[in-house]
């Protein structure tokens, strides 16, 4: 069984999505902010870590730091949840730690699917990575490669969300997507997958 | 038109009242004739004549040139010389008096008659030109704005006192100076002349000078040939203006920047509970619909608060109006289709 972690601070949606996931088949933790988040993070290693954003006293992005800042919940996949459209700052700050962003509010089957892919797709980026490192390929290389696909996929689909999109947004994706390259140039083949097609993120 | 009026002054008695004859006899009011320098004066105080015959030799301390100069000065009326004298010290003093004429006896009265004609005909030109420059000088120096008359080499024909002022030298020490040695041009004010000069059409601009701001405004001048010979530079002190701008676009970038704080809490404020609404809907089961219902009512009074909230966005409307031509209710419908705005 699955397990999911909610954080936010709104009762009504911890509520709403326990009940939802339980009886879509997951165990769900839900806590309401950053500091309960970490604290329960000691204990349990959920599969998936829904984040809110717009909490207090520690916002959701000082929380994701916190926790890609800590080797032993550095891996597990987070997944900003939030009213709120980013800034590019934020997507070029965050956009390597997180599997996707989705806003609120959001249909219960739309947040199931979502849920399940970033879930599904971690991994199959995990057996890709695996073989890729039996292959003989550079630890730093494969997660940097990683780093950028996730990067890049999410900032395709957020940029829909800009407003305005600019000059700058274009060529954000472009240097990325030029590191991307150049790390999987650096790759060995593995067994599992030579084709390195996986890492894709599902949006809404 | 009333009859001239002249005080004759001579010390003698018969030539005078010969000359007083003759005048009369010729169509002028001559009421009297004095001897002395002195009475000379004061006589011309009392009466105001038109203008005064004055012989240069006189009873008394005072000559003739004397007397002539303090009723020039006192009284501003036109003094012609009588004299015997024909040598050319004593004439070139007289005329450093600025006399209207000079005549030397013996004369004939139709010389005479002439030499005062011409001599009240000056007059009177000298005192309507004297007029109207007083009259372009009260306008030029009634208003508040800074004014400067170029020529065609860009140097100064006049300024008015504010310009003197700002400029911190009399009006007088500017006349002749070339405006480009004076801290009121800069390269573009200079380029901007020569544009008015070569394109013959008034041009308007705004600069800073020191710690103040300024509208210029250039204006060609032409001659009666319609060619451009002069240049008036008018400089609208608009300082005041400029920092209430300033103040409305820091006032106003600090109330939208508050606003979309705001917004983005608004965001959150709003989002959430349509989530919860919307997940409690989901999940299907009539008993959350209180729920549900609780968030409904979640949401509108936060509309209510905002509502009361923004009616601080006065200083947004006006700057929004103010630079970008827009704002709520301020411009009317064009074709007055939609009613009121709302």
């Amino acid at each position: 069984m699955e397990t999911v972690m909610i954080v936010d601070d709104t009762p009504a949606i911890r509520e709403v999505f326990t009940l939802f996931l339980k009886r879509s088949g997951y165990l769900v933790h839900a806590v309401m902010g950053g500091r309960e988040c970490l604290e329960l993070l000691k204990t349990v290693q959920p599969d998936l870590i829904l984040l809110d954003i717009m909490m207090e006293p520690e916002d959701g992005w000082e929380t994701l730091d916190a926790i890609k800042s800590n080797p032993a919940t550095r891996q597990l996949p987070v997944m900003m949840f939030s009213a709120k459209t980013p800034t590019r700052t934020e997507i070029r700050e965050h956009g390597s730690q997180i599997e996707d962003y989705i806003f609120k509010p959001v249909e219960l089957a739309v947040l199931s699917r979502s849920i399940a892919s970033v879930i599904e797709n971690c991994r199959v980026v995990q057996r890709e990575k695996e073989s890729l490192i039996q292959a003989g390929s550079d630890r730093d290389t494969i997660s940097e490669y990683y780093n950028r696909l996730r990067s890049v996929t999410l900032i395709k689909k957020l940029m829909q969300r800009f407003r305005d999109a600019e000059k700058g947004d274009e060529d954000m994706i472009r240097v990325q997507e030029e590191q991307m390259v150049q790390f999987r140039k650096n790759l060995r083949p593995g067994t599992d997958r030579p084709q390195l097609s996986g890492g894709e993120i599902h949006g809404q | 038109m009333a009859k001239a009026t002249i005080l004759v002054v001579e010390d003698e008695f018969i030539t005078g009242a010969d000359i007083q004859n003759n005048l009369r006899e010729t169509g002028y009011d001559v009421p009297f004739v004095v001897d002395n320098g002195e009475d000379a004066i004061t006589k011309a105080g009392e009466m105001h004549p038109d203008l005064v015959l004055m012989d240069i030799t006189l009873i008394g301390e005072m000559t003739g040139i004397a007397a002539a100069a303090q009723i020039r000065d006192r009284y501003g009326i036109p003094v012609i010389f009588l004299s015997a004298h024909s040598d050319d010290t004593t004439i070139t003093r007289a005329l450093e008096s600025e006399p209207f004429g000079y005549v030397i006896k013996p004369f004939e009265s139709r010389d005479l008659k002439i030499r005062i004609e011409i001599a009240l005909y000056k007059h009177a030109m000298d005192e309507a030109l004297r007029e109207r420059e007083s009259t372009i000088n009260a306008l030029l120096n009634t208003i508040p704005d800074a004014l400067v008359l170029l020529d065609h080499e860009k140097k100064i024909v006049a300024v008015n006192e504010t310009m003197a002022r700002q400029l911190q030298k009399s009006r007088e020490a500017l006349k002749g100076l070339d405006i480009a040695d004076l801290p009121l041009a800069n390269t573009g004010t200079l380029q901007q002349i020569d544009d008015v000069y070569v394109q013959g059409r008034p041009v308007h601009g705004e600069e800073k000078r020191g710690d103040r701001w300024y509208e210029v405004s250039m204006f060609p001048m032409t001659d009666t040939n319609g060619r451009i010979t002069r240049i008036a530079i008018q400089s609208h002190d608009i300082t005041g203006r400029k920092h209430f701008e300033e103040q409305l676009k820091n006032e106003g970038v600090g109330q939208i920047e508050q606003n979309m704080e705001q917004f983005q809490t608004l965001n959150d404020q709003i989002r959430n509970p349509l989530q919860a609404i919307l997940g409690y809907l989901q999940l299907g089961d009539p008993a959350y619909f209180p729920k549900i219902i609780h968030h409904v009512q979640e949401i509108d009074n936060l509309v209510v608060r905002l509502d009361k909230g923004w009616v601080q966005s006065e200083k947004v409307r006006s700057f929004l109006f103010r630079h970008y031509r827009h704002g709520a209710g301020i411009v009317p419908d064009p074709d007055g289709t939609k009613g009121e705005a709302d």
